[in-house]
């Protein structure tokens, strides 16, 4: 009797767990296709709340981002435009449809960047910024594998000669699919980046409001963030355009 | 000089020397005399430019004088003479201080009392006057072009040494410029020249001048330092002269207010703009280049890109600007071109905007604006790429169909309303990305590992000890046939021999087996003991007699001691 109650209650918890996730999941797809419609009817504000409610809940899809970005362009709010436009191009940086409204975004800018950045990683790297970090990562592990089998292979083998060429070519290119992927993870938690929000931004000399306006940045400008503080970023624009920012003035990528 | 003098005082003092010792031979008695102090001129009427000389004279002995006080000559110590006369038997002693004066001014200049120590007592001697009139002999004068500049004008500074007389080794000490910016105008120039009848070699020095702030300036004089070369019966007389030129006066004047729509340019002086186009008609994507020159005279150096207005349709690629600057006597003049690289991006007919620059004109003392033609550019579709070659039967050439694809309106691309925008993707966390490149590794390892273990068993040592055990099980399950018996013996035997040489085999004589047991280090004891035993189970093996029951556990146990000794 006592079994019986207990698998009843096993059973009754996970349904309604089964519930409560079909309910939520019932709920983000009635929102992503309310957003639709809304965008549809150029109601973009209320396209906006829509997917914005779906990236809060913790999806994280180009596809959900690329669309935010659109809402946003299409409100005129270049900065939120670009910020997400850029989210999405770090999980999907091949995307022809995000890269042509990404240029269209950027080319309402008001803000030229005055030296373009060489960097040597982006040198080394080049081939990062055509595949995303999952991809590159899924690549390696797959490169990775083939060149053991090859070792092993030639291991039991015992023939020295065999299939030499074919395992230094995996090798060659399971080390630098792996290096990019390991550059991608130190990317991710070193170099942050964030994307001017309002129209108009003074950039100070401090950490107050009243401190020495230094230059001014324009909505949807891409910036990197040197130090975070409790309510400022000291953030970097070009050679020798450093200064303060209010954190709210800024989406971080 | 200086050498001279100190020569000079030696052989006084040895003629001094000598004469005291003659009047103490002669018993002429010494008397001592008051110090009689005089200081005389060799002229008293000088030119400006010459030297005179002044002798200080002490008489019975020396002293200490004190030139100092002279303020309107240069004074260049000529050494120091000493005298010594005996008149009726009395002696007397004069040393002569000579200094050469140069005077540094027109006038009547004064040579003040002079101060003369001896031994301790201070001498005055009397003032002296010489009169020093204007040379025209030697004579310096700087000049200015422009003594009333305005702020940034070019102007000369002229420097002129005039010469009726032969001079030596000029030096002259040029003033500073202070308040300019100052450059040497080429090398001295030296002619001939006639000033009031006389004629003069002339030497010329020219530098131009840019003032660098308004206000009263004063050019410091320049002095000439030189010896006037008097020629004489034999050898020609150097006299030390300084000529001095007055300072000279500029009022550099500001520029006046400028209130015109063309920005000023910062140029002073008289210039001029052209601009010229490489080609006028071409087609879209090639380039031409526009060519700006400006021209004249002033601080040319200085001049920054004019402003240019190019349309839109153009791009524009600027290249360094090109100088062609000489500095003569008119300052700084010549050209300096600047070009750029337009290309169009549309086909059109458009006008460059003529190009004005404004500049302060010195000579007219106001501002003025100068300014190219118009420029009208025609701009034929690209014929790039687009040429479409068709070679049909008549030969005939096809235009070109194809063209460049350019937007005709802009806007984004639209949503993306495929359900999968709301899947997640998760990337791999570094750990477990580490972990997945570690599993095949750790595969490949696991491989070794067994491969490794697989072929310990090969090893030759390990199957011949196995063998000499299976094969000494065999001999005692043995029970019906004797040869067999002693087939496994002898094999059991052989192996495990061979298996302390780690290698495979079926047959040894005595002697191979009593040298590998030596060799791997058994003793020869038991080396001769196996190779005997060896040696008796072959015997009875080949001997063809009959094995007793004996005989037989006597091999066998033989051989198990020996096989069990030698695998320990």
């Amino acid at each position: 009797m006592r079994n019986k109650k207990k698998n009843f209650f096993y059973y009754f918890a996970i349904l309604s767990i089964f519930l409560a996730v079909s309910a939520q999941t019932a709920e983000i797809t009635r929102s992503f296709l309310d957003g639709v419609n809304d965008y549809k009817q150029e109601n973009f504000e209320a396209a906006i709340s829509a997917f914005s409610k779906i990236a809060a809940s913790g999806v994280k899809n180009s596809k959900l981002f690329y669309n935010l970005g659109n809402a946003y362009l299409k409100n005129g709010e270049l900065g939120h435009a670009l910020l997400w436009y850029e989210r999405a191009l770090k999980v999907a940086p091949d995307d022809p449809d995000l890269k042509f409204n990404y240029e269209y975004a950027l080319s309402q800018l008001k803000d030229e960047k005055e030296n373009k950045e060489i960097s040597i990683f982006r040198i080394l790297f080049f081939w990062k910024h055509l595949l995303n970090a999952g991809t590159v990562q899924h690549t390696a592990i797959f490169l990775n594998l083939i060149f053991w089998l090859i070792v092993t292979i030639r291991t039991l083998q015992k023939k020295k000669k065999i299939l030499k060429a074919p395992s230094y070519l995996m090798l060659v290119l399971a080390v630098v699919f792996t290096l990019t992927a390991f550059y991608n993870y130190y990317e991710a938690e070193y170099f942050k980046e964030a994307v001017i929000l309002p129209p108009q931004v003074s950039v100070r000399s401090g950490l107050t409001d009243g401190s020495a306006e230094l230059f001014v940045l324009h909505a949807g400008t891409k910036v990197k963030i040197e130090e975070e503080h409790h309510d400022f970023f000291k953030i970097f624009f070009s050679e020798g355009k450093i200064g303060y920012i209010r954190n709210s003035d800024v989406g971080v990528i | 000089m200086d050498g001279f003098g100190v020569r000079g005082e030696r052989c006084a003092g040895r003629i001094f020397l000598c004469v005291m010792l003659m009047l103490a031979i002669a018993g002429v008695p010494m008397k001592a005399y008051s110090a009689d102090i005089r200081a005389y001129v060799d002229q008293k009427s000088v030119q400006v430019g010459e030297s005179l000389q002044l002798t200080v004279s002490v008489s019975g002995g020396g002293g200490d004088v004190d030139i100092s006080p002279i303020h309107d000559f240069k004074v260049i110590s000529r050494g120091t003479s000493t005298s010594v006369q005996i008149i009726n038997g009395s002696m007397s002693r004069e040393t002569a201080y000579n200094y050469a004066l140069i005077p540094l001014r027109e006038g009547n200049l004064s040579i003040p009392p002079l101060s003369v120590n001896v031994d301790g007592t201070v001498y005055q001697t009397q003032a002296i006057t010489v009169q020093v009139s204007a040379s025209r002999n030697v004579f310096v004068e700087a000049q200015v072009s422009n003594p009333n500049p305005y702020q940034g004008e070019q102007m000369i500074y002229t420097f002129k040494l005039y010469n009726a007389v032969r001079i030596a080794n000029p030096k002259l000490d040029g003033p500073k410029f202070a308040g300019f910016t100052a450059k040497e105008i080429g090398e001295s120039k030296i002619y001939r020249t006639v000033i009031s009848g006389r004629e003069y070699d002339c030497n010329e020095l020219n530098y131009m001048l840019i003032p660098l702030s308004v206000g009263e300036k004063s050019i410091e004089p320049a002095t000439l330092n030189c010896y006037v070369v008097k020629p004489r019966s034999i050898f020609d007389s150097f006299f030390p002269a300084i000529f001095r030129t007055e300072a000279v006066k500029v009022n550099v004047k500001p520029l006046p207010p400028y209130n015109g729509d063309v920005k000023f340019s910062g140029l002073v002086g008289k210039f001029d703009i052209q601009a010229q186009l490489e080609n006028s008609r071409l087609n879209v994507g090639d380039s031409t280049t526009l060519a700006i020159t400006l021209k004249g005279a002033g601080n040319i150096m200085d001049a920054e890109s004019p402003e240019i207005k190019i349309p839109e349709e153009f791009k524009v690629y600027k290249d360094n600007p090109e100088e062609d600057i000489q500095l003569g006597m008119s300052g700084y003049s010549g050209r300096k071109t600047f070009r750029a690289a337009l290309v169009p991006i549309k086909e059109g007919n458009y006008v460059l905007e003529a190009i004005q620059l404004c500049y302060f004109d010195v000579s007219k003392g106001s501002y003025e604006v100068c300014s190219t033609p118009k420029l009208a550019l025609s701009v034929s579709p690209s014929k790039e790429k687009d040429k479409l070659e068709v070679t049909s039967a008549t030969s005939e050439q096809v235009k070109p169909l194809k063209k460049k694809v350019e937007f005709t309106g802009r806007d984004i691309l639209p949503l993306k309303e495929e359900l999968d925008a709301l899947e997640t993707r998760k990337s791999l966390s570094p750990i477990r990305f580490a972990l997945l490149l570690l599993i095949p590794a750790l595969f490949c390892l696991m491989a070794k590992l067994f491969l490794a273990l697989t072929r310990k068993s090969d090893d030759p040592a390990r199957l011949m000890a196995q063998r000499a055990e299976k094969a000494l099980k065999d001999a005692c399950s043995c029970e019906t046939s004797g040869e067999e018996f002693l087939s496994c013996l002898y094999r059991a035997l052989v192996s495990v021999i061979l298996s302390k040489a780690g290698t495979k085999g079926e047959s040894l004589t005595y002697s191979e087996a009593a040298q590998i047991l030596r060799s791997y280090g058994y003793t020869d004891e038991t080396a001769e003991q196996a190779a005997g035993l060896l040696e008796k189970i072959e015997s009875a093996k080949f001997s063809g007699r009959g094995l007793d029951k004996d005989f037989r556990e006597e091999l066998l146990v033989e051989t198990k001691q020996m096989v069990r000794s030698l695998s320990s």
